[in-house]
């Protein structure tokens, strides 16, 4: 009974945690084990309770413990962590080690957990902060390439904050979305490009630099938790959170330039001609002085040079040298962290510009972020973190497409012997000016880039709030509340000088879209450590409502170019507006079990209904199972020195693909037509009550193991992905008045393997470091099944039975024939044709690389540090609209790559893969050698010094005597050099990359100072 | 107090977490806010009629009325060059496998939705109840819309009755003829080619139906031309039953109309003027554009297709591509002298007494050497690139009259009657026709050359109205046009049958050579 009463006293003082029992102070200093440098800000915690302080300015701290042999822990961001017994001592000095490895040692997997690396059994990449800082790129997606083995990232175009294609272990659906779900601080975002009159990528809202780190959930059992929304894995971004202590003031600045990744090689004026003329000779066969004068007349316009020696004399204008420019890249940062053993906070504000190559294409954002963590009481913790952001972009003419008037269409394709300005400096060839302005591309497309003007503004607010209260010890429970907010607000107008709106006097159009997407989760987690055995378990409830709205407007009339605003518009066009949202609700919970950090398990399970879903199937059950075996804790693993960790594990999990519209499984009538006057409803899709999920079954082995005291560290994966029930658009024949419904049919599968490799190639007392990160992903992707047994989709050749999704399925190029200079193609047969067929189309490769991934390099010395990173794809196709019209070398009057006009066919018995010049392209009884066939589609390998960084750190001492903590000076290339055989502007695009804005390189110049 | 204190805490979050739970039982329930349910969606007068103006505004889409079923027949035939200033119409002009009629989607689309409207028209329960004179209005409209989507599916995919090449003829084009609203049935929807004969007696069944529900003149539905009127009814049946070689009908319905509305045809004094107006004075039934929102804007649409002049006669302003140009042909069938067509020098030197040459002028030189264009659309509805498209004109109903008169061997054949409708025609269009040379030429034709000058006077008065094509293809005859002929045996006298379509579907049967 005493006992008893004893036990209950004790625990009562826990409890409540009261300073009755003997307490001393333990003071103290932290040091800087690499220079000897004081730490200032470490936390110093009591092991086993909340007891704890930060180290001053100087490093120094002082502690109450209440026991001689109180344990203090010592944790600072980017050291790794210590554990010193006081043994009775009342001083203690500590030295902190730098983290020698890269990443730091727990991972984060959803809902808060972190989990020490040790006893992580998914297959997780992390991403920390070191790596992407100070990159130049609006969006944190851009900056996760080349950085995580099988996560893929691919660049729309060059616009800053453009759209950027991410893939996680392939394209796990045909046509339903496949781009990961992106959680930043527990608040899922809507990752939708919701701009009409530029690019905006949702994820460019966060200042990269505020980013703690990025956890990457690869297997389905890791992001079963996310349930019916983790199909293409999960991006979990964490951001940096106050550490307490002396107030850290930090002031970044980085500034630099972006230039064209290069300039495409077209004609001289006189090329041109002789290949117009040439062109057009070949057609009609009236000889080449005859139609030399005629295209000078005609298409070229030039009526005073006939002569060989005036025609040698004609100028040739750079069009795309007028079109481009150097953008200029700002960045200003300031931030702040502090606080006490109660209140932590991160502050920080940031302001950036960036602009693209092609001139008027740029972002501005600025940023500002708050992050608060109160302890209320021992058991209730509340914390607040919120990012507000506004960027404003100029917007290009158009985002892509072959628009007269998009610089990044126009340039390239220009006839090079078109003036671009007067003698007075104005531009040439405007409407109403008398002067002509000759070719298809009939408009100065340089003033059509001044004159026209617009831009788009997209604010946020992305920001969560949350209370922990600790039930009884090990137990908590927290209710978290957050919201995504989204304002995109764009305007156009096209100049009444320009062709555009020439006859219409000026075109404005005005939108607006916001998104409100609120979330709720409510979480009970229970830690627990019996002896050898730890377990922590999870168990939750999410609401998730997204809204999304929109207005819209335009007119045309302007009574002059100097009034842009709809009001002044004589002619209202139309008005629109738009509502759309869903609902979702959750259950999910976790269970993780280790037994001495040798055996791991894992079980994550998760619930969700969903309103997209068929009215028979609203709610989905996503169960996992994870196992993993830490041999080298094994005792017979003890004397095994070279291998120094090896961990294998195995997982099996489904997660499910919701991303598909909002009411992709009604039937409805729709509105929109107009006819006579009156307003019309049309039959839109009819009810699919059986619409639900797209289901994918991940099987993930994995390795994780270290050599020679984890001088070699590093993961294989291999794993099987199966998708199954996809969600496709099934097409069913127009005859019954509908393209196609969404269902769930076919089956197709990912299986790869990736590999990370990180070693310390050098590491010596002088200081002398080098380390070297490596990741490569093999990834192949098979159509393994469609329905009613058809091997191809109806409507979608790329989507073949037994090949990967987007395999191009064409006729095949055979050459020019030496005799004729005509295009060959194959039949079916393999024989010669010169009107290939449909019938005639085979498979002649896909569209996804084989393989791909990054290999990072970081060499320091004595405060000097050199980053660069490798970024590489092979093994995909790739068909390049721009290019495209490149190579149409003389079908009509367009400028023509140097490469196509060298290579021509010109005389009998010639060898070469481009065919004689021919006007129009269509040879009698042929095809145009440009469209539909194999000679369109390129190979895509290439491997690219994505970027470099030079960076010096000013000793401690040096900066302390101007008062600084620290400094630090660095330089940085992106995009610097690439290897490839790549004609058009740049392999690394996903889309059409017609009139795309092109990639950039851009270099920078940064300081970093810490107050 | 303090340890009461915190549970009070603890159990306000908790409730906080169950209030959440709690208010979001029903949460899965959603509706969308710009659309409304299928399975009631045609239930009011008003949705019906909504439903009826869908319908017809798939008439304006580029691949119907909207472009295609005009400029198509003018670039696969012999009236229209392609330009290659956009690139546009090139390979339709040169006859390029595949480049052809892609009106499949559209046209079936249009038919679903007057299925689905017919099926709904006779469950109405409203108050007051629908009335039989606006159910016949509702009916007929939609049943003239459903004549006019197979009718052009039929002449665009198949071979046209009396004009087949056996070893090629594939049947017509699938018949459907109830809506669809079930997934089971979209999915099961696998028809075949009904035989063309059957497509033609579903075009006569429709089009006799929206003639009597359509009314008597000063009823509802007999005024307008946007929307199927008894006398456009009558007038699509003239047509119909002359590319079906059923002389007879042809005739019967081509007098009704004229004697309906023969005094419709414009004279030379306002000839002009009338293709100026929105709508063409002429016109029985016009594919209509009310509001510029519904423009095609500077790519497709008729007016950027056929001319690169914003105002007749200046030249000085550059709209559209003006993609498809007259041949010398054409030019010469109208009387029109050019000299350096496609230069910067070309010029028009004389043009007869014809007016329709006057809808004919020279292009401006924005998108490069100029032709001569034809300026039937030229932004006539207000906006620029924004034109009807006259679909039946009375003019049309003549030249029907005049022709089953003068083909030998039919029923209705009548040389001198047909000599009559070609007079009227002709003594409309020239202005100095009356006791002219021609006229007196006129006078004395018989057998083929009568015949082939009303296939000629065809030609020029249809030219860029989507006839051409058709005339040749229904009467069998080779195209003979630059940089090659096409041949009526060709197999590029029909389209390829949407592929999509045979992929998912093993019933249906491809046209030949693709």
């Amino acid at each position: 009974m005493r006992k008893v009463l004893l036990l209950s006293f004790a625990l009562l003082l826990v409890l409540t945690n009261i300073a009755l029992a003997q307490s001393r102070a333990i003071s103290g200093k932290v040091l800087a084990a690499e220079n000897g440098q004081p730490l200032p800000g470490v936390n110093v915690v009591v092991k086993g309770t909340t007891v704890g302080t930060f180290t001053g300015a100087d490093g120094s701290f002082t502690v109450n413990v209440s026991n001689d042999n109180a344990v203090l822990l010592f944790s600072y961001l980017g050291y790794v962590a210590q554990e010193i017994s006081t043994n009775g001592k009342s001083t203690i000095s500590v030295q902190l080690r730098e983290d020698s490895k890269a990443l730091s040692e727990v991972v984060i997997t959803g809902y808060g957990t972190v989990v020490n690396k040790r006893d992580a059994i998914g297959a997780i990449s992390q991403v920390s902060a070191k790596t992407i800082e100070n990159r130049p790129m609006p969006s944190l997606d851009k900056a996760l390439q080349g950085q995580a083995a099988g996560v893929l990232v691919q660049a729309n175009n060059g616009i800053p904050g453009g759209a950027v294609n991410v893939r996680i272990r392939g394209v796990g659906s045909l046509t339903a979305g496949t781009q990961p779900l992106y959680v930043v601080d527990g608040v899922q975002l809507n990752t939708r490009n919701d701009a009409s009159f530029t690019q905006s990528n949702p994820l460019a809202f966060l200042n990269s630099n505020d980013i703690a780190s990025i956890e990457v959930l690869k297997d389905a059992a890791t992001a079963a938790i996310y349930g019916a929304q983790a199909a293409n894995g999960v991006v979990l971004i964490t951001t940096k959170k106050g550490q307490g202590g002396a107030t850290r003031l930090n002031v970044n600045v980085y500034g630099g330039a972006s230039t064209p990744l290069k300039t495409l090689d077209v004609l001289s004026t006189q090329d041109y001609l002789n290949l117009r003329a040439e062109a057009r000779d070949n057609r009609l066969r009236t000889g080449m002085d005859t139609n030399r004068n005629w295209i000078l007349d005609n298409e070229m316009r030039i009526s005073d040079a006939k002569t060989p020696e005036q025609i040698a004399a004609l100028p040739t204008y750079d069009w795309q040298d007028a079109a481009l420019q150097t953008g200029r890249i700002q960045n200003y940062e300031l931030s702040a962290s502090g606080g006490n053993d109660k209140t932590t906070f991160y502050l920080s504000g940031s302001y950036n510009i960036n602009e693209a190559i092609f001139k008027k294409v740029d972002f501005t954002r600025g940023t500002a972020k708050l992050d608060l963590t109160h302890k209320a009481s021992n058991k209730l913790t509340i914390a607040s973190s919120v990012n507000l952001s506004s960027f404003n972009q100029g917007i290009p003419f158009s985002t892509d497409g072959s628009f007269l008037g998009n610089p990044a269409f126009s340039a390239s394709l220009m006839l090079p012997s078109n003036r671009i300005y007067n003698e007075d400096g104005s531009y040439f060839g405007l409407l109403g000016s008398g002067q002509a302005f000759p070719g298809i591309l009939n408009q100065n497309i340089i003033a059509v880039n001044d004159f026209n003007s617009g831009n788009q503004r997209s604010n946020f607010v992305v920001g969560n709030l949350s209370a922990t209260y600790e039930i009884i010890p090990g137990l908590s429970f927290k209710t978290f509340y957050g919201l995504d907010y989204r304002l995109v607000q764009g305007k156009q107008y096209r100049d009444p000088r320009t062709n555009d709106a020439y006859a219409r006097k000026g075109l404005g159009q005005v939108e607006s879209t916001w998104n409100t997407n609120f979330l709720t989760t409510q979480t009970l987690n229970y830690s627990k450590k019996f002896g050898e055995h730890s377990l922590n378990a999870l168990a939750g409830f999410e609401y998730k409502h997204e809204q999304q709205e929109n207005i819209s407007a335009s007119a045309d009339g302007f009574p002059s170019p100097e009034f842009r605003y709809l009001n002044s518009a004589a002619n209202p066009l139309s008005a629109g507006e738009f509502f759309s949202e869903f609902k979702r609700i959750s259950g999910f919970g976790r269970f993780n079990y280790n037994y001495k950090s040798r055996y791991l398990l894992s079980l994550t399970t998760r619930a969700d209904g969903s309103s997209r879903f068929g009215r028979n199937y609203r709610y989905g059950f996503f169960p996992s199972v994870q196992v993993g075996w830490n041999v080298s804790e094994e005792s017979f693993m003890k004397g095994i020195d070279v291998l120094s960790y090896l961990k294998v594990r195995a997982s099996y999990g489904t997660t499910g693909n919701d991303q598909i519209g909002n009411f992709a499984s009604r039937g409805l009538y729709g509105s929109g037509a107009v006819y006579g006057g009156v307003a019309g409803v049309t039959p839109t899709q009819f009810e699919n009550p059986e619409l639900r999920w797209e289901k994918n079954i991940t099987t993930n082995f994995g390795i994780d193991y270290g050599f020679f005291n984890d001088r070699i560290t590093g993961t294989v994966e291999a794993y099987n992905r199966e998708s199954k029930d996809l969600l496709i658009g099934q097409p069913v024949s127009w005859t019954s008045g509908y393209a196609a419904f969404t269902s769930n049919v076919g089956e197709l599968r990912n299986r790869g393997i990736e590999v990370e490799l990180r070693t310390a190639n050098l590491k010596t007392e002088s200081g002398l470091n080098w380390n070297t990160n490596f990741n490569f992903a093999y990834n192949q992707n098979r159509v393994t099944k469609l329905y009613g047994g058809l091997q191809e989709l109806p409507g979608d050749n790329s989507i073949r039975v037994g090949h990967a999704v987007g395999t191009i399925f064409t006729q095949r190029y055979a050459g020019v024939n030496p005799a004729t200079g005509r295009p060959m193609f194959y039949d079916k047969d393999d024989n010669i044709t010169y009107i290939p067929v449909l019938d005639d189309r085979k498979v002649i490769g896909d569209t996804q690389p084989l393989y791909f991934g990054g290999l990072n390099n970081t060499i320091s010395y004595k405060g000097f540090e050199l980053d660069f990173l490798f970024q590489y794809e092979y093994g995909r196709m790739a068909n390049d609209g721009q290019l495209n019209f490149l190579m149409e070398n003389g079908n009509r009057a367009f400028n023509t790559l140097q490469h196509f006009y060298d290579n021509r066919w010109t005389t009998p018995g010639q060898i070469t893969s481009v065919p004689r010049a021919y006007d129009t392209g269509v040879e009698t009884r042929g095809v145009n050698h440009v469209t539909g066939s194999s000679r369109t589609w390129n190979k895509v390998d290439y491997i690219r010094l994505k970027n470099v960084q030079l960076a010096y750190n000013v000793p401690t001492a040096l900066a302390q005597r101007i008062k600084l903590s620290n400094a630090r000076i660095y330089v940085q290339g992106t995009n610097l050099y690439t290897y490839d055989d790549y004609r058009g502007y740049d392999p690394e695009f996903f889309g059409s990359a017609t009139g795309i804005i092109p990639q950039s390189k851009n270099y920078t110049v940064g300081i970093q100072l810490g107050l | 107090m303090k340890k009461f204190l915190k549970y009070k805490k603890s159990s306000v979050l908790l409730l906080a977490g169950l209030l959440a739970f709690s208010s979001c039982e029903n949460a899965l329930d959603v509706d969308p806010r710009q659309s409304i349910d299928m399975a009631t969606a045609l239930s009011s007068r008003e949705t019906v009629n909504a439903a009826i103006a869908s319908a017809y505004s798939r008439l304006k889409s580029a691949r119907a009325y909207g472009r295609d079923m005009v400029a198509l027949p003018e670039a696969l035939a012999d009236n229209g060059q392609a330009t290659n200033r956009s690139g546009r119409l090139l390979n339709e002009s040169n006859n390029v496998p595949g480049a052809h009629f892609a009106s499949w989607q559209n046209y079936y689309y249009t038919i679903n939705e007057v299925n689905l409207a017919l099926d709904a028209i006779p469950s109405l329960n409203l108050v007051p109840a629908v009335s039989e004179q606006e159910r016949n209005l509702w009916e007929g409209r939609l049943q003239f819309l459903r004549a006019i989507s197979y009718f052009d599916l039929v002449r665009s995919y198949a071979y046209i009755p009396g004009a087949v090449v056996p070893s090629q003829a594939k049947g017509g084009v699938p018949l459907v003829l109830t809506g669809v609203k079930e997934l089971a049935d979209a999915v099961n929807r696998l028809p075949e080619r009904a035989p063309i004969a059957d497509v033609y007696a579903q075009i006569y069944a429709d089009l006799k139906a929206a003639e009597t529900k359509l009314g008597n003149a000063g009823t509802a539905g007999t005024s307008g031309t946007a929307w199927g009127t008894r006398v456009a009814a009558q007038a699509l049946l003239a047509r119909v039953a002359l590319y079906n070689k059923d002389y007879a009908t042809a005739k019967e319905y081509a007098d009704k109309v004229i004697a309906s509305h023969g005094s419709k045809l414009l004279t030379p004094t306002n000839y002009v003027a009338g293709w100026r107006s929105a709508v063409n004075p002429e016109s029985l039934f016009e594919v209509t554009y009310s509001i510029n929102a519904e423009n095609i804007g500077v790519n497709e649409s008729l007016q950027t297709t056929f001319t690169s002049l914003v105002t007749p006669g200046v030249r000085t302003q550059t709209g559209g591509f003006g993609d498809l140009v007259p041949t010398s042909g054409l030019l010469t069938a109208l009387g029109i002298t050019v000299t350096g067509n496609g230069t910067n020098s070309a010029a028009i030197t004389a043009r007869n007494s014809d007016v329709r040459n006057l809808l004919f002028e020279l292009g401006t030189s924005g998108r490069g050497a100029p032709f001569v264009e034809t300026t039937k659309y030229i932004g006539k509805n207000g906006f620029i690139n924004l034109d009807n498209a006259p679909v039946l004109r009375i003019a049309e109903m003549y030249l029907i009259r005049a022709e089953v008169q003068a083909t030998a061997g039919a029923s209705t054949f009548n040389e001198v009657e047909a000599l009559k409708d070609l007079v009227r025609i002709k003594t409309n269009r020239y202005s100095d026709y009356v006791g002219s040379a021609i006229a007196t030429a006129d006078a004395a034709l018989t057998g083929s050359a009568l015949y082939e000058e009303i296939i000629r006077q065809r030609r020029i008065e249809f030219a860029f109205e989507g006839h051409r094509f058709f005339d040749m293809k229904r009467l069998g005859r080779d195209i003979v046009k630059s940089p090659s002929n096409l041949l009526f045996t060709d197999f590029r006298i029909l389209p390829s049958i949407p592929v999509r379509e045979l992929d998912g579907n093993p019933n249906l049967v491809n046209n030949v050579g693709y």
